[in-house]
């Protein structure tokens, strides 16, 4: 995830919001959706898109061996909330069953991804970083990872549940939603050939 | 540093420098982050608030300036909130209040910018797993509080928001915005 800078004072609703982005003066530029507010967020950091593409890696080659799932990246966009709209960009999103065409008839997501995964850059604040999480699982979604590539921890969030810290020597699994996943949190930070950068950027 | 320091070593090391804040580590001291300017302003206003809390009740004590959580022992762990608020009666010995195996009601933390999430993240998962069953991570530049209790996922409150004891510190109640004014109704930090 990447910390926002400006707030729009209009209040609108995702498709609102939506067509709002697609306007020229908005091109190449990135927006969130909180509580009906536009807020303006930074482009993400070389060291946020290597620890995505790390963590990217692992989860395909966990469904490549399910032969069945898929996975959303690149900030699409997921509707936690209506009344007020919140429309988040999530790092990641893994669903288990395969895509439908109807999927595809809506640009941002509004069912339930079986995993969310935020890459949290050195930037983020602490408010904006819970505020995702407490509406990620408000929505529903049964499992959040939290990835702390500075400190090489991952916080694992499931509903009723206070998360879970792993560090580098912990094994990091599916927590009951994603059947049979497991790899050593270290992998979240290891480069192919096991060379553990230290990247914060 | 080497050698492993027990709780009382530590205690006497801390001492040193009254300017800087630190925590034991299983077993090494470990700095903590710097306070910004304005946040010792918070820090003293958040302590203010839950002393006339704790005065109203009749019993309880805060510990707000030097006080610390023995979390684990052999090696020896010592986490230092900013704010740590008891019901129970203190007992003789440990009064004024300095490190202490009693769980709190409530502690309280300030997010302070540029220390690593995880860092600060990892403090509140042990006072949840120490058994602390309220934790505000305050968020001064943000004017924000972030509320954990166990079995729930984090609960971000702004400055228009009321802020209660949430079952843990019965009937305390005030307004995020409470926390961040000083007498006067002066802001004592302004937002970026």
């Amino acid at each position: 995830m990447a910390t926002d800078t400006t707030t729009s004072p209009a209040k609108m609703n995702a498709e609102q919001f939506h067509d709002w982005t697609k306007l020229p003066t908005n091109a190449g530029r990135r927006y969130e959706l909180d509580s009906g507010e536009v807020i303006e967020m930074p482009p993400p950091t070389r060291g946020h898109g290597f620890y995505c593409w790390l963590a990217i890696k692992l989860l395909t080659e966990y469904l490549t061996r399910r032969g069945v799932g898929h996975i959303l990246t690149n900030d699409t966009g997921i509707v936690v909330a209506r009344d007020p709209d919140t429309l988040r960009g999530a790092d990641l999103m893994v669903f288990l069953r395969p895509p439908q065409p109807a999927d595809f008839e809506r640009p941002y997501v509004e069912d339930v991804p079986d995993l969310v995964v935020e890459i949290v850059s050195p930037s983020d604040t602490a408010k904006m970083l819970n505020r995702r999480v407490e509406q990620y699982l408000r929505r529903g979604i049964p499992l959040v990872w939290v990835i702390y590539p500075q400190t090489h921890l991952v916080y694992v969030y499931r509903p009723n549940e206070f998360n879970i810290v792993l560090d580098e020597t912990d094994e990091l699994t599916g927590n009951g939603v994603l059947p049979e996943f497991s790899c050593r949190v270290s992998d979240l930070f290891t480069l192919p050939g096991g060379q553990l950068p230290n990247a914060s950027n | 540093m080497a050698t492993q320091l027990t709780v009382d070593q530590f205690r006497q090391w801390s001492d040193q420098d009254a300017w800087k804040r630190w925590e034991l580590l299983r077993g090494t001291p470990t700095e903590m982050p710097e306070w910004p300017e304005g946040f010792h302003a918070v820090h003293m206003r958040i302590a203010d608030l839950l002393g006339d809390y704790v005065i109203r009740r009749g019993f309880g004590s805060v510990a707000f300036l030097s006080g610390g959580l023995i979390t684990q022992q052999n090696p020896d762990t010592v986490r230092c909130p900013a704010v740590m608020v008891l019901l129970d009666p203190t007992p003789t010995g440990e009064f004024p209040l300095r490190f202490t195996t009693r769980v709190p009601r409530l502690v309280v933390d300030l997010a302070v910018p540029g220390e690593p999430h995880g860092r600060a993240m990892r403090r509140v998962s042990n006072y949840i797993q120490f058994g602390v069953s309220l934790v505000w991570l305050v968020a001064p530049e943000e004017f924000a509080v972030i509320q954990f209790v166990p079995k729930q996922p984090p609960s971000v409150l702004d400055k228009t928001d009321e802020l209660t004891g949430n079952g843990a510190l019965p009937e305390f109640s005030c307004r995020v915005s409470d926390l961040f004014t000083l007498p006067g109704g002066q802001p004592p930090i302004q937002p970026e």
